[in-house]
């Protein structure tokens, strides 16, 4: 590949605009542009349906799209620098793992004769927050007795492994209501959320971009292994705070409430350093927060199976549409780095 | 300013879980000295740079840096995990101790990375991404890093490890010329040869008495450096290499020209007794009119190279 400049920077506010277009114009029920471009900018369309549809339903979900892509992307990149290591991402370390227990134990609790939590979505936001964050402090205490990336990520397979089988056992001694809200829950759904649930989501997302963006000096010492940066004058233990804290709150409020979607956080990083070819997080953290939004907004529009009516479940086709795209990618670039 | 102390340690005692690997150390680094660290492998000499470094807690003791509350600029032996990166980012690293969160540079920053990368010839190689670069390359990229750090102090932990005969010679003469600029520059090496001649003060580690500090020739004199690598087949005291005489014949070779000390090597090589005196055989050089040389036995047989002249004294010593 050879070094284009500043070229990337021009085409992706124009990719993300299509997208968002695109994700908002199709679905089941037919509105022509010129309506949709009416309706949004606030005019009366001859078919009030359409206005409510656009603003009831295909606007919530662009939006949750956008927030969510960014936010798991942004937890990966955070993830990926906290670790040094290219396998690293919120699915890949227990993290949604842990978002997954606390849930389960919301929904699926009382067969365990725990006290019966009204399952609401803040307390489902809540305990999936938790559950993360939970999760990623018992996989960082392990990383620091290890001083080696590769056990670690051994360490969070087998964490992850251990949590999913308790979900499991839960889920077998359950009802099977119970059962069928969890695995529901477990599709993903990027639809359905309010205008305040959305406000929480993008408050998530701006306090912990901004967060990183002035971290990003230590990110990118970071890089360089924890002696190196502390010899550069990063505070160790403040840096390592804040991407684990960024990467907790951010999986976790995604989770909360659009369910484990897997693979985006993993994916997108790496998308987003083959293409602009950096390490400098300064750059990184815009580009992966605009990818991960256009990302997802695309794998929402090809889960609508655009022509019919059918939905399909949202992480069924992160993995299904992004992977071969991705493995096409770092097959070009020949190889993976931070 | 030189001669000043800019680290030291008061009974300072480094390891791990409580085990410390050394004990009691009152060190000190001067500003204008290079000083080379030695030691067997294991022995916990990344231990205690690390430890001066001040990225290890020590487990007692205390040092002290006297470098304007600046951090030693180091180089370890950790891997860089960020591919992408290019040879200037890796160098423009070393001013992140001045640079504020947006990491804009200044005219000083740019002047100071810029010739950093001069002063290794990096110049060519300061846009290629590192994973495309050598090991011993990287590593040349990280001193231009801690030159471009400009602290008081520079640790360096086996900078010479990946790089070729040259590189060695023209890294560690560069230390040295910094420490001689007013820098205190400590270097943990293996090489023996480089340490001695360049070292203006060595620190030895492996014996029963922690580390001893002096300049290198006074511990070779000590036998010091015999004790601790317990040297074998090489003598430091003249520092050439023991060859056993399995040869029969002595044999002498007046001169002091480079080639009569290279026909020298290669018969102590080949097992003779090289002697000044009485010999059984005697070789003369000359120069022949033309090129090259011309190796004589006892003024008869002539020879154009020394491995014709092995060959026929191997063959004078067997027809005895």
């Amino acid at each position: 590949m050879k070094q284009s400049g500043n070229k990337p920077w021009f085409f992706l506010p124009f990719i993300l605009i299509s997208s968002f277009v695109l994700n908002l114009y199709l679905g089941s029920v037919h509105i022509p542009l010129p309506d949709l471009a009416g309706i949004l900018l606030g005019k009366k369309p001859e078919n009030q349906i359409w206005s409510d549809i656009i603003w009831q339903f295909r606007m919530t979900k662009a939006l949750t799209c956008i927030l969510a892509g960014a936010s798991l992307s942004l937890a990966g990149l955070a993830m990926q620098t906290l670790f040094r290591n290219a396998l690293a991402g919120p699915d890949v370390l227990g993290i949604s793992s842990g978002s997954s227990l606390a849930v389960s134990l919301i929904i699926m609790g009382q067969a365990a004769w725990l006290p019966s939590i009204a399952a609401g979505p803040w307390t489902t936001a809540g305990a999936a927050s938790v559950g993360a964050t939970a999760i990623l402090l018992v996989v960082f205490a392990i990383s620091r007795q290890l001083r080696d990336n590769n056990s670690l990520l051994i360490v969070g397979l087998m964490i992850g492994a251990t949590v999913t089988s308790l979900v499991s056992v839960l889920q077998y001694i359950s009802n099977a209501d119970d059962q069928q809200v969890y695995l529901i829950w477990t599709f993903g759904s990027l639809g359905g959320l309010s205008y305040p649930e959305i406000a929480v989501l993008g408050l998530v997302l701006l306090a912990a971009a901004g967060t990183l963006v002035f971290a990003s000096k230590s990110m990118n010492a970071w890089l360089l292994g924890e002696n190196y940066a502390t010899s550069l004058g990063i505070d160790p233990q403040s840096a390592r705070m804040v991407m684990i804290l960024a990467a907790c709150i951010l999986t976790g409020a995604v989770t909360a409430f659009c369910g484990p979607i897997a693979f985006v956080g993993l994916a997108v990083p790496h998308f987003s350093r083959i293409i602009f070819r950096t390490h400098d997080h300064l750059v990184l953290i815009p580009v992966v927060v605009v990818n991960g939004a256009i990302l997802l907004l695309l794998c929402d529009v090809a889960s609508q199976l655009p022509g019919t009516s059918y939905v399909l479940p949202i992480n069924a086709i992160t993995a299904l549409v992004g992977a071969p795209a991705v493995i096409s990618i770092i097959m070009r670039a020949r190889q993976v780095s931070l | 300013m030189k001669g000043a102390q800019l680290l030291n340690t008061a009974n300072l005692s480094v390891g791990y879980n409580e085990k410390p690997v050394f004990d009691g150390l009152n060190l000190g680094l001067s500003s204008g000295k290079f000083t080379c660290f030695m030691g067997p492998n294991g022995i916990g000499k990344s231990t205690l740079i690390r430890t001066l470094a001040g990225l290890q807690k020590p487990l007692g003791g205390a040092v002290s840096n006297k470098d304007q509350g600046r951090h030693p600029a180091v180089v370890l032996t950790d891997r860089i995990a960020a591919g992408y990166m290019t040879v200037r980012q890796l160098v423009t690293f070393g001013r992140y101790p001045y640079l504020s969160w947006n990491l804009k540079l200044g005219k000083t920053d740019s002047d100071a990375i810029e010739s950093a990368i001069a002063r290794l010839h990096l110049q060519s190689l300061a846009d290629r991404r590192l994973h495309e670069l050598s090991d011993g390359q990287i590593q040349l990229a990280q001193i231009a890093r801690v030159l471009a750090q400009e602290t008081n102090i520079i640790l360096l932990d086996e900078p010479t490890a990946h790089l070729d005969l040259n590189n060695r010679l023209e890294i560690t003469l560069l230390l040295r010329q910094l420490a001689h600029e007013g820098k205190a520059v400590l270097m943990a090496t293996h090489e023996l040869d480089l340490a001695l001649q360049t070292a203006d003060e060595v620190w030895l580690a492996g014996g029963p008495k922690g580390i001893l500090v002096g300049a290198p020739e006074d511990l070779v004199l000590q036998g010091a450096f015999d004790d601790i690598f317990r040297l074998k087949g090489f003598d430091l005291l003249t520092g050439k290499v023991l060859h056993s005489t399995s040869r029969k014949m002595t044999v002498a070779v007046p001169g002091d020209h480079p080639a009569a000390l290279w026909t020298r090597n290669a018969l102590e090589r080949s097992g003779y007794l090289v002697q000044t005196g009485d010999a059984d055989l005697t070789i003369s050089l000359s120069p022949r009119h033309s090129a090259g040389l011309e190796w004589t036995i006892d003024g008869g047989e002539r020879h154009r190279s020394i491995e014709s002249l092995l060959m026929a004294l191997h063959h004078l010593e067997h027809g005895r």
